[in-house]
Parts: structure tokens; sequence; C-alpha cells
């Protein structure tokens, strides 16, 4: 479907210089190059040399020929003398036939339509509807019979060829890069979520449940953990901001209320003290001295630095040639440390490869597994009550085999309608400014 | 050396700086926003047109190197494969439709009718018939994709007009599926069913490969938030004409017209109209399909090919399930069903007729009803409700449930345990890869029914038959207290769990599930009990009475179990 065309031969890539006018030059050379040999007009141009003779008989009207009778029928809209010099026109043999036949006269936007290229295959592509309609070429896609080629391959065809001519490079491949990841397309439910389970399937579902619960109990309790370290006492504040409205709200309702007012300060922490403002902490002295004589202290320190470091490895280099055979197997062990290494960033990938990708913003989350608690469980079938639904499994596992992005909703902004209103200096001077 | 010596000595010409994000990775991806620019579609279109391409986005190694150093979070596509949509004529189509949508609205708000009438007439259609073949371009490939194809087309069928998706789009899955059930039966393909809270579960063998699709159950759908229904639509609109031509050649390979034609006359005054008969009785899967010559379809199922010279690794494996799969498909020839109004019966009316099986149903429920219940040669009926004295001789009374477990077993199971009122035996997944030693009844309370260690208020009805009075006397006895222990446990393991769940796993009733060898079993047992000695004193306590209680429930339902026994024996 993708062959290039063998009668022409491939194009050399054309180098472009600024020039504009030799470039529009060589380039309108090349379009005349790839046109068809012979237009039309042009045959009838070089036979006829230019010239048309009517040769009718006079006085006589030609008998016309049904297709003649079409023709006039068709172009019925242009002027009578062109229709009818037109029509008399004798062909010559060597003319194609149907050289001589004039097109339907086009209005000028139909000219304009036709000039271009892909407005010719989209006409193509409309006129090929007319018998999409009546259902495809043959329901027998895979079939070994030789298929009649469809107008689509040659709309395709004609496009892709089309596209070679402007762009002068091939067609791009199709690439295949599903089927990576080894997730099944209709994942079955655990042997626990059956209508009438086994004690041992439902106890392991319910477990199961249970494990994800409890983990997002417990990032939760961190949560809490954490926010109690660096802001204490908000994990309480809530419900004693709640309980002091509350008792706020009541004031007066009680007889007991009135006695006790002066324990209105229960809000207020005791404990901080906001009368003095407290002292910055103390800043840390540093050993070191500043200034020239700590930068000659500095260089001397790290000169001996240096010389005992240097020292060091003239040793060590002694010792470790001594050494040999233990340098050896130790960097046996480093390299099968590193062929481990490897090993385990190739299983990671390959992991990664036949796994959930990564798209886009957010993550995506394995759905919970649907479950039914032990006096949830239907005595018989007509009485289930189904969990969860098959719309939601789709979608997740078309996000789970990476065909889909994760997307959440956004969140419904409310917009408010503008308030016109004008400045209070604005005001004053209305009269005055006039603004 | 000084430096500055061999600096001289290099060459003067120097090398081209490397820019950076100008090889590699950054120029093999290509966003979602540029891929939008450079295809010139808006987002709906572009993600119509991925879809129905089979171009998905990817995740690039190192996404920083690909935004050119930045992190924000984007969408990748391969740069080739955009190229590649943009070769696609389904493309122009689609710019065709936005031109032609907006010619109708402005129309519309002209109030031109005549000219929205034309528009709607000629609106722009496009086949992707091409797109078909270039993604699937042998049959085989096709199958391999049919999961996805069915879950989806199944859950469109299901849709309530109101939904938001065109009419004609459902009305097309529900026949596409439906004749895919008819090709089942008459291939006889059915392997598995799961009924599951979710909904039912089927696997079919389709040309030596295995095929899951899911149905949902019959109660009405929820309204998921979280679903985009365009997505799914354009999903739809793809599988349907992929299901087409499947059906197309599944039902050429067996024989069959296609598009389906019913074999007999069927009369369809009593239910619909005319027009809708094909339809309705197509969709009733009682009614034999026509073949390619004329004349009703044969059963000529595919039998599983006898390879008897095979490799011993896979022989056994491979022969066994060959010889199951042949069992099944005559599983119920000879039996003939009829259905009562409860019971699912489209669901019933394929798993009993693609193991060789004749089905018949009241003519009040629907078209397609064979035979009445008064029939003599029916062997038995389908009930889900408590029945009273009206049981006719001749016929046994079973379950749904005993239907699917038949299919799965691959064999006929004793109606006995699936009476109507007593809670069947638990419906295990054929999906699940049980053990041998469940096989053998391994561990009887492992495998017992939940029902069996509920307290079930016991049927009135029911009461009548002696055997199942006395069973219930002797449960009603010990009720009471027996209700107190096993809340009293439930409660306990739900404590225990919440507060120790990493340091250990109820393992009760699950080591029976799987073989262990002698010094496995050793070893996990020692494990057990160093992590039993770690573990602080408040939790011992709980634990303790976790394990008690456990304990009990599994002795109390292992007697129940013999009692059973006992009965059978006796009966």
């Amino acid at each position: 479907l993708f062959q290039a065309d063998p009668a022409k031969p491939a194009a050399k890539r054309l180098r472009l210089s600024r020039n504009k006018k030799k470039t529009w030059r060589k380039l309108s050379r090349d379009v005349d190059n790839l046109l068809p040999e012979q237009t039309t007009a042009e045959l009838i141009r070089r036979r006829s040399g230019g010239f048309f003779i009517d040769v009718g008989e006079p006085g006589q009207r030609r008998r016309q020929s049904r297709q003649q009778q079409q023709q006039a029928k068709v172009e019925g809209s242009g002027s009578s003398a062109t229709s009818r010099i037109l029509s008399g026109l004798r062909c010559h043999e060597s003319l194609p036939s149907g050289a001589a036949s004039a097109p339907a006269a086009e209005s000028k936007r139909q000219k304009k339509f036709n000039s271009r290229p892909l407005d010719r295959l989209v006409k193509h592509a409309a006129a090929a509807d007319q018998d999409k309609a009546a259902g495809p070429q043959t329901m027998d896609l895979w079939g070994s019979d030789p298929k009649p080629e469809s107008s689509a391959d040659t709309d395709i065809k004609d496009l892709v060829l089309h596209q070679m001519r402007c762009t002068r490079q091939a067609p791009v491949k199709r690439r295949f890069r599903t089927g990576t990841s080894s997730a099944p397309a209709c994942p079955v439910p655990q042997p626990g979520a059956s209508y009438n389970p086994s004690l041992a399937d439902h106890e392991a579902m319910l477990a199961a449940a249970t494990q994800s619960e409890l983990v997002k109990e417990s990032r939760a309790k961190r949560l809490h953990g954490q926010m109690e370290r660096h802001f204490p006492g908000t994990a309480g504040a809530a419900a004693a901001l709640a309980a002091a409205n509350d008792k706020e709200m009541a004031a007066g309702l009680f007889e007991s209320d009135s006695e006790g007012e002066g324990e209105g300060d229960d809000i207020v922490d005791k404990e901080v003290d906001d009368s003095t403002p407290s002292e910055p902490p103390p800043v840390a002295k540093s050993d070191q001295p500043a200034g020239r004589t700590s930068r000659k202290q500095n260089a001397e320190v790290r000169r001996q630095r240096a010389q005992a470091a240097e020292l060091k490895r003239r040793k060590r280099q002694s010792v470790d040639l001594d050494r040999l055979t233990e340098l050896s197997r130790q960097v046996g062990r480093s390299l099968a440390a590193g062929d481990r290494q490897r090993q385990a960033r190739l299983a990671k990938r390959r992991e990664r490869a036949s796994g959930t990708k990564r798209l886009g913003r957010h993550r995506f989350e394995e759905p919970e597994a649907e479950f039914k608690l032990a006096d949830e469980l239907a005595p018989s079938l007509r009485q289930l009550r189904p969990e969860g639904d098959l719309f939601v499994d789709a979608v997740k596992s078309y996000q789970r085999r990476s065909m889909l992005e994760p997307r959440s909703r956004t969140a419904w902004r409310r917009k408010y309608p503008h308030k016109r209103y004008r400045k209070k200096g604005l005001e004053a001077s209305a009269d005055g400014e006039g603004k | 050396t000084c430096p500055a010596a061999s600096l001289q000595s290099a060459p003067s010409k120097m090398t081209k700086m490397k820019k950076k994000f100008t090889r590699g990775e950054a120029t093999t991806f290509i966003s979602r926003k540029q891929a939008l620019k450079r295809l010139q579609l808006s987002l709906n279109d572009f993600r119509r047109l991925c879809i129905l391409k089979g171009v998905y986005p990817q995740e690039p190694v190192n996404r920083r190197r690909v935004n050119k150093g930045s992190s924000t979070p984007k969408v990748y596509y391969h740069l080739k494969d955009i190229q590649f949509l943009g070769h696609e004529r389904v493309m122009q189509k689609l710019r065709d439709i936005k031109a032609h949508l907006k010619k109708a609205k402005r129309a519309k708000e002209r109030g031109e009718m005549h000219t929205v009438d034309r528009l709607q007439r000629n609106f722009p259609a496009y086949t992707l018939d091409h797109i078909i073949r270039e993604r699937y371009p042998a049959f085989e490939d096709a199958v391999r994709d049919l999961d996805d194809c069915l879950c989806l087309c199944f859950l469109f069928s299901r849709l309530p007009k109101e939904r938001g998706v065109p009419v004609e789009q459902i009305r097309l899955s529900a026949r596409l599926t439906v004749q895919f059930l008819h090709w089942v039966i008459a291939a006889r393909a059915l392997r598995k069913v799961f009924v599951s809270i979710k909904g039912y579960y089927f696997e079919a063998d389709v040309n030596g490969v295995s095929v899951v699709w899911s149905v949902p159950h019959q109660l009405g759908l929820h309204d998921p938030a979280d679903v985009d229904f365009k997505i799914l639509r354009t999903f739809n609109e793809f599988y349907t004409t992929m299901l087409g031509f499947v059906n197309y050649r599944l039902y050429s390979s067996l024989g069959l017209a296609y598009p389906p034609a019913l074999a007999n006359e069927v009369d369809p005054s009593d239910y619909c109209q005319t027009g809708e008969a094909h339809e309705e009785f197509m969709a009733s899967l009682n009614q034999p399909l026509l073949s390619r010559r004329g004349g009703e379809a044969e059963g000529n199922p595919a039998e599983p090919d006898d390879f008897p010279d095979e490799e011993a690794e896979g022989a056994e494996a491979a022969s066994a399930a060959r010889r199951k799969a042949r069992a099944q498909q005559r599983l119920f020839n000879g039996c003939r069903f009829f259905l009562n109004r409860e019971t699912p019966r489209q669901i019933l009316c394929f798993v009993i007729r693609s193991c060789g099986g004749e089905v018949s149903w009241s003519p009040l429920s629907g078209p397609g009803s064979r035979y009445p219940e008064s029939d003599q040669r029916v062997t038995h009926q389908i009930v889900d409700r408590p029945l009273g004295d009206s049981r006719l001789s001749g016929r046994a009374y079973v379950q749904p449930q005993w239907v699917f477990d038949c299919v799965n077993s691959g064999s006929l199971l004793p109606t006995g345990d699936y009476a109507p009122g007593l809670p069947p035996p638990p419906h295990l997944s054929p999906f699940a890869a049980y053990s041998a030693d469940d096989a053998d009844g391994g561990d009887e309370a492992a495998q017992l029914p939940y029902s069996a260690t509920r307290s079930a208020p016991p049927d009135p009805v029911e009461l009548r038959r002696p055997s199942a009075a006395a069973e219930l006397e002797e449960e009603d006895d010990d009720e009471a207290e027996d209700a107190a222990k096993r809340e009293a446990a439930a409660a306990d393991a739900a404590q225990v769990g919440k507060q120790q769940k990493k340091q250990k796993k109820p393992s009760v009733v699950a080591e029976g599930t799987q073989r262990r060898t002698q010094d496995a079993k050793q070893a996990a047992a020692e494990e057990r009990r160093l992590r039993e000695m770690m573990l602080p004193k408040k939790h011992k306590q709980l634990y303790k009475k976790m394990v008690f209680s456990r304990k009990r429930q599994a002795r109390e339902s292992a007697q129940l179990a013999e009692k059973k026994q006992k009965r059978q024996r006796t009966a």
C-alpha cells in the first residue's frame, strides 16, 4: 500500500538557497516535471496546432449523439455559442476518447475547490461515501480471496503519494507498541467474591480487605502524628473550638452559667505568655578566629593535612603491594556486586515495562476489591444485590494497561458575578472631574 | 609535562558544542499539546483518533530529558506514532464532522430548519474497516483482543437509553453480543462460568484461545461519576465494528449464514411487532440458526483434537483438559430444563444450550419458549424460591447454581445438594487454582459453605420435609449460645486483626489449602511459635481468644458436615 511510485526516480533533497526568486523557479520546474506528461489540453493544443476549426456542415444541425446530448445538459449554463462550437468539434483519431468533451461549466468556487490537491481527495472521499453507505466492501476481512481494492485504499494511496511528493520522505510505518502490559483485559475477581463463597475463600478476602483498611488507618495515624509533632495541640484544637463555640452559644441559657462568668478565659492558653517579647536564641560562636590570622592558620592547617594524607597514601601503596591476592578478591567481589546490581536493574526495567506506566499527573491506583460481609451474603441468587460497577472496572482495566491515563474530575469552580462599584474618592469628585 | 603544552599540541579546529535536548529521548517523544498543534485537532478528536488507531501514551525513561529540564507532568507520545496518525483518512473525516456540526448549529440558530434537515441527512460517515485490518492483520490477533471487545459490548448492550449514548450504538452492541453467544452455543465453546457479586464471568475457547468476558447482573446499573462515557463510546464504536467481522469469520467457520437468520418461522404475535421479531427471538437464544446451505445448522461442535504422541511434560494436563472439554460439550445431552420466572433466563439458557441441553420457560416470561411446564419429558426444573407442595414427579428441582457448578466440574452433580430452600454448597471459582488436596476433600472445614455456620432462618414451608426439619431442630438448640459466641469471635477477630495485623495472619484454615512437606510444616510451625512469643502481653490475650474461637468454629463445622454425611448415607 505504501510503495513508492516506481515510475518516478527517488528525488534528491532540494538545497534551498535564500534567494527566493531562484528557489521558486527551481521548484516550479520540478513541479512541472512531476505533473502527468500530457494533459488533455496540451494534447489538443499539440494536435490541432493551437487552432480549432468548426467543420460542421453549414445549414444543417448536427444530429447530436446521446453522449453529446447529456453533455449539453450538463453544460447548460454556458453560453449557447461556445456550447455549439464545442459540441460540433470533431475528434481527431489520435486524441483519447472524450478529449473534446468540455468539462462542465464550473463556478469560480468549484474551480478553486478543485485546484487544491487535498480538497480533491476529500471530494473522492465524499464520493466514496455513497457506496460506503451500502456497507463494507466485504465482510470477510481476513479472507484469503483477493479483495477488490476499495476506494478507501485508493484514497489512502493518493494521500500518501501526495505527502511523499511534498515532503520527499517515506511514510512512517506502523509501530505496534501495545501488548507490553501483562495484565489481563478482563480481570476475574478473587474466589471470595463469589456470590456463595466457601468459608476459606471468604475469610481470605476479608483478611485482604482488612489489610488494606489497616494500611489506610496507619497512614492517617502517621499524618496525625506528624501534625502533632510540628503543631502541637492542633489535633484537639478543632474539638476544643467546637466545645468553646457550643459553650458560647449556650451562654445564659441555664441558671448555673451566670455564676461562673469568670471562667470565660478557658479558651485562652494559659501557658503562652504574650506580655513580654521573647528573646532571640543566642548565636552559636564558632571556634575559628576570623580575619587575616585565621586565614594563615587555616592555610597552615590545610598544608599539614595534605602532607599527612600524602604520607598515608604512599604507605598504603606499599602495603597494598603485599595484599595483592586479597585485593584481587575484593575486585572480584565488587564485580559480582556490580553484576547483581545490573541484573536487578534489568529485572526492574522488565517489571516497569510490563506494569502500569506513569502517564501524566496522576498515579494509577488499584481499585479496592469489592467484598460482602458475612451478614450481607445472599442466601440465593435471586436475593443477590450486586456490588461494584463493571464500567468502572473497564476504565480501570484500560488504565492498568496504560491505554488511558488516569484522570480526576476538576473541582467545580464557582464563578461569581462581577460587581461594579466606584471608588470613594472618585464618587466625591465625580461632578467636578467627570470621570 | 605542563598542561599548557598539551593544549597547544591539540588540533586547532574546535568541535561543535553539543546542544542539549537535540537528540535521543528529547526528540523521540512529543507532548500531547504539541501533538494537537501538529495534527491540528481538538483534544476530543485527538483522543478519539488515538483510541481508534490504537496509539497510546508512553512513559519516557527520563522525563526531565524529554521535557528539556523541567519536570512538569505531561502526557507523552512517540513522535513516530503521531506522524503515523497524520496519514489517517479518518482524521479528515473528524474535521469534516466538526465543520458539519458548526454549519448545523449556525443554521439551527438562524432558524433554517430545512438546512438543518439537509445537513442531518448528509452527515459525514466513516468506516473503520481499514483500521481493523491494519491493527489486526490476522484473525488470531483479533481473537486475542476479544476479551476487551466482548466486555465492553456486553456492558453497552445493557445500558438504558437515557445515558446519553446513541440508541443505535446500544442496539448494535446488543445484536452483536447475541450473535456471539449464538456462536458459542453452536460451537459448544463454553468452558467456565463464575457467578460473583460483580457479575457473571465466562470463559470460552475461541479457536484455541481462551476468551474471558464479564456480563453484569440483571439489576440496575450504578451511576459512576468517574467514568468518561465519551471515551468508552469511542472504544465501543471500534469494538462493535471489530466484533462484526469476527462474528462473520466465526460463523463461516461453522458453516452458518451471516448475518444470522433463524432456521424456523417464528410467530411474534404475542410479544412484538413483525419487524422486531428477528431481534427478539435471536435475543432469546433458544432458536436454531440457519446454515449457509439453507436448513437448520447441524450441531457439529468443534471437538478438541487428540494428539497421542505428545511430550510428557504438559501431556497429562493437556489431555485432562481435552477430556474435560469433551465432557462439557455433552454435559446436558438429553436433559430438558424448565426455567422458572425468577431465574436469570438468558444466562441459564446460554449456559445450558452451550452444553447440549434443551431449555424452555413460561410463555409469559418472553419469546422463545418451546415446551410448557407440564411437559412430561422435562428432567430438571430450575427454581430460586421456596417451593410449596406443587411439585411434578419425574423431574429434579434445583437451584441455578447447580447448572453453573456442573459446567465447572464437567459432570452432573447430585441434585439433592441444590434443592430449593436449602443453602447450596459453595460456588467455587473455576478461575482460581485450587490444589489437588481440595479435590480429595483435604480439609472439609475449609470447603464448607459459609452458610453452614450462619444461623439461617428456617423456612416454614421446608420444615414439612422430615429430614430438613430434624437438621434445623438440632441447630436451633444451641442457636442462641452459638450466635453470641460467633459474634464474640467475629468481634475478637476484627479487634485483633486491627491491632496486630502485621505480626500474624490467620492461617488456621489456609494451611489446609496448601500441600506442605513435613519439613516445611515444621519450619512454619516454629516460625509461628516464635512470632507468638514476640507478641506483647496486651495482644496475647486477644490472640488466644481468636485462636480459640476459630478452632471451635472449625470443630463445629466439621461436626455439622459429619452429621450431613451420616444422614445422606442413611437416606
